[in-house]
């Protein structure tokens, strides 16, 4: 069949036409990305009773290289190195020199105390730095035997680990910026934002003050709420005194205020069950603080800031 | 009713076909003169018309073209470009995180340089951009600011030992992760978005009635001078001819640049920006890696998880690899997360000054960089193939006043040889 050019310049154009059906996808506008928003804490529910928590295991002696055979010590000291959890921003206690890298600080000491007793040398031990949510669960999966992180002993926590004997005794305060004219917390009014670590005891003290009391603000490590203040995103920061002084001698616009409205008693926190280790580090605490050493410790990090020796916590054991 | 002269000459070389035509043509029930004045007439305006309405549609189209190349692929471009070089300051960063904010000059000058780099690319997605782009580039570049300014109070704390500088960094990774790749991301969908709008815009309706309409025109002429053909017995009217050439060639200059900036655009839309994208999120997925890889080393003997997202991340980077085809890139892949193993090993093995030494300095660091320059040639080589694309889809623009000059010389020429046969019947 034969097709004139004005045949032709129809089926051009059909086909054009049929060509503008087959239309790329084109998606509808979209949208924006979503912002993220600070939770609040939920409140805690209230502690299990476990008597005197601060109540370790007793020593049965010194604190030697020889250990039992089989023991839990017999296994650290076959894998070659004692693994300790630790942080890695409370400066003072536990934070890593970032011009060395090394750790360093009185809860790094303590622990390689523990190690020095173990292998006779103190730098056998592998520092495995955790944040505060995970002291608990690196314990309780055999991440670490032991963790040594400005630990606060309660009952709560005795349920699913151990700890050893208190070897520090600190309390709960806040840190606010110098310019503020608040030095408690009832001060601070129900309107203010109060930042703690999450999975912390201070989180729990926050909630259990009677209302109207500020909002608490949990995060993930002690270091995000100094930022948060330092950019006045909360007014406050509330935790442990030993904490904070680490943080105050990081900005010098900062001051730590009021009495402590809280005791923490900490601890080295130990697997659960693993008696013969609780009893074998209690005896390495009980020579730290008989001999000098504790406080030549705390004259080391932390004299200038919490001011003099007071002296080791007396420890309490429950047998 | 018109009838045909009683004497026909005798039918010469086209004799057969001459007759039918005739016999057709004598249908129309109007005398030969009036009937050649209403086709010069009809046919001229249709020609006219005809010329005007394609200048219209290539005019609309070549618009389109240009809203492609600019807020379309532009955007796009910018976008991902942007999304790359915040990926990469991100690494740069981090190394801030192992060397306590006392990073090398060279790793100081790759960070300023990304930063740069990012900002430079907001502002020519800027440039670029729609009236509603303003605010998805406003907020990148305010955050583009908190970002910066939150890597240099972590460097400043670190080097003063403050281990709050650790935090500022990952409030800027986190910054960066949660609002502005994804906010980068949507800016950039929304280039591609436009590009294949407007390759549906040139193949759709209004470009099919501009190509209709010259088609009509062409037919009208066709008709037009089969009819003389038939009322005067005479098959070809030399300007009659010369106008039916000159609209087909107007019919194919519009079928052919209608057709050529669909296909260019569609092919960038959908091929070109595609290829673009993968090779930047692979790029961005490289630096995303390095900082897995520090963050690990950072972790300071707790890293196993970050290794383990490693090695997962780096699987996943090189099987897209393999799809795209990206063999010498794979193969720098490897290299990098072979080294990786190296500090892995290390980490695991408890010396982490070690394996922070590998990371800053060793061949880790000096895998990555070989790894990120390749993908950056694949990025260049990507953009360059969109570029192309989108010329192409320019180059096969045509200028309207061509559809008008052969539109006006179609109708005058069809015009005056149809009158030139009407002149003889009285």
């Amino acid at each position: 069949m034969r097709r004139s050019p004005a045949t032709a310049a129809i089926a051009l154009a059909c086909g054009l036409a049929l060509a503008a059906c087959s239309q790329v996808d084109v998606p509808e506008r979209l949208s924006g990305p979503v912002s993220s928003t600070t939770t609040t804490a939920a409140p805690a529910p209230p502690p299990p009773d476990c008597g005197d928590p601060v109540a370790s295991l007793r020593p049965t002696g010194a604190a030697t290289a020889n250990v039992p055979a089989g023991s839990y010590m017999a296994e650290i000291k076959e894998r070659g190195r004692l693994r300790v959890g630790v942080d890695v921003s409370t400066l003072l206690f536990s934070s890593v020199d970032p011009f060395t890298g090394e750790f360093e600080g009185f809860d790094i000491d303590i622990a390689r105390e523990v190690a020095g007793a173990l292998f006779g040398d103190p730098s056998r031990v592998e520092l495995v730095a955790i944040p505060y949510s995970e002291r608990l669960n690196v314990l309780i999966d055999g991440t670490v035997d032991l963790v040594s992180d400005t630990f606060t002993i309660n009952c709560r926590r005795r349920e699913q680990i151990a700890f050893s004997s208190q070897y520090f005794s600190s309390g709960q305060r806040l840190l606010v910026k110098s310019d503020s004219t608040a030095t408690t917390v009832e001060e601070l009014g129900p309107d203010a934002r109060v930042c703690a670590a999450r999975g912390s005891t201070s989180i729990d003290n926050l909630n259990a003050l009677p209302e109207p009391h500020p909002e608490a603000v949990p995060v993930d490590t002690q270091t995000d709420c100094l930022v948060l203040l330092q950019q006045g995103l909360v007014d406050a920061i509330s935790t442990d005194d030993t904490i904070l002084a680490g943080m105050a001698a990081q900005d010098p616009n900062l001051s730590i205020v009021g009495p402590a409205f809280s005791a923490e008693p900490y601890g080295l926190g130990l697997p659960k069950d693993q008696t013969e280790w609780v009893r074998y580090v209690n005896a390495v605490l009980e020579q730290v603080r008989s001999s000098g050493r504790w406080s030549a410790l705390y004259e080391r990090w932390l004299a200038d800031v919490l001011g003099p020796d007071p002296g080791p916590p007396q420890a309490v054991y429950s047998d | 009713m018109a009838s045909p002269p009683s004497a026909l000459p005798s039918p010469g070389l086209g004799g057969a076909r001459l007759e039918a035509i005739e016999r057709w043509a004598w249908r129309i029930p109007l005398p030969t003169r009036r009937l050649l004045l209403l086709l010069a007439v009809a046919v001229g305006a249709a020609l006219v018309l005809s010329g005007v309405v394609g200048a219209a549609v290539l005019s609309r189209n070549s618009d389109a073209v240009h809203r492609a190349r600019t807020s379309g692929v532009g955007v796009a471009q910018s976008a991902t470009e942007f999304r790359t070089q915040l990926a990469v300051a991100d690494a740069q960063a981090a190394v801030t995180l192992l060397s306590g904010g006392l990073e090398e000059p060279a790793d100081r000058a790759a960070y300023d340089k990304a930063v740069l780099d990012a900002s430079t690319a907001l502002t020519a997605a800027a440039t670029l951009g729609r009236p509603e782009d303003t605010d998805d580039i406003l907020q990148l570049s305010e955050q583009l600011v908190r970002f910066n300014g939150s890597v240099e109070t972590s460097r400043a704390n670190s080097r003063q030992g403050y281990p709050v500088g650790s935090a500022y960094l990952s409030q800027a990774r986190e910054l960066a992760r949660t609002e502005m790749v994804p906010r980068a991301d949507r800016l950039r969908r929304e280039g591609e978005r436009r590009v294949a709008q407007a390759a549906n815009d040139i193949s759709g309706p209004v470009s099919a009635v501009g190509v209709a309409a010259v088609a009509v025109a062409t037919v009208l002429l066709l008709a037009a001078a089969t009819i003389v053909a038939g009322r005067t017995r005479r098959l070809v009217h030399p300007a009659i001819a010369v106008a039916a050439v000159a609209i087909l060639v107007a019919l194919a200059v519009i079928l052919t640049s209608v057709g050529d900036q669909t296909n260019e655009l569609r092919s960038a839309a959908t091929d070109e920006l595609e290829t673009f994208a993968a090779a930047n999120d692979a790029s961005s997925a490289l630096s995303n890696l390095r900082v897995t890889e520090i963050n690990a080393v950072a972790a300071r003997g707790s890293g196993d998880a970050l290794f383990a997202q490693f090695r997962v991340d780096a699987d996943a980077l090189r099987s897209r690899l393999l799809g795209q085809g990206s063999v010498s890139l794979v193969a720098q892949l490897d290299s990098y997360t072979s080294a990786v193993r190296a500090v892995e090993d290390a980490d695991t093995a408890g010396d982490n000054q070690a394996a922070a030494a590998l990371t800053l300095t060793g061949d880790s660091g000096n895998t990555f960089d070989d790894a990120r320059r390749a993908a950056a040639g694949e990025v260049a080589g990507a953009q360059e193939a969109l570029t192309s694309r989108v010329d192409a889809a320019d180059d096969a623009s045509r200028d309207p006043v061509l559809l008008i000059v052969f539109g006006v010389v179609a109708a005058a020429l069809a015009a005056a040889g149809i009158l030139a046969r009407a002149r003889r019947y009285r």
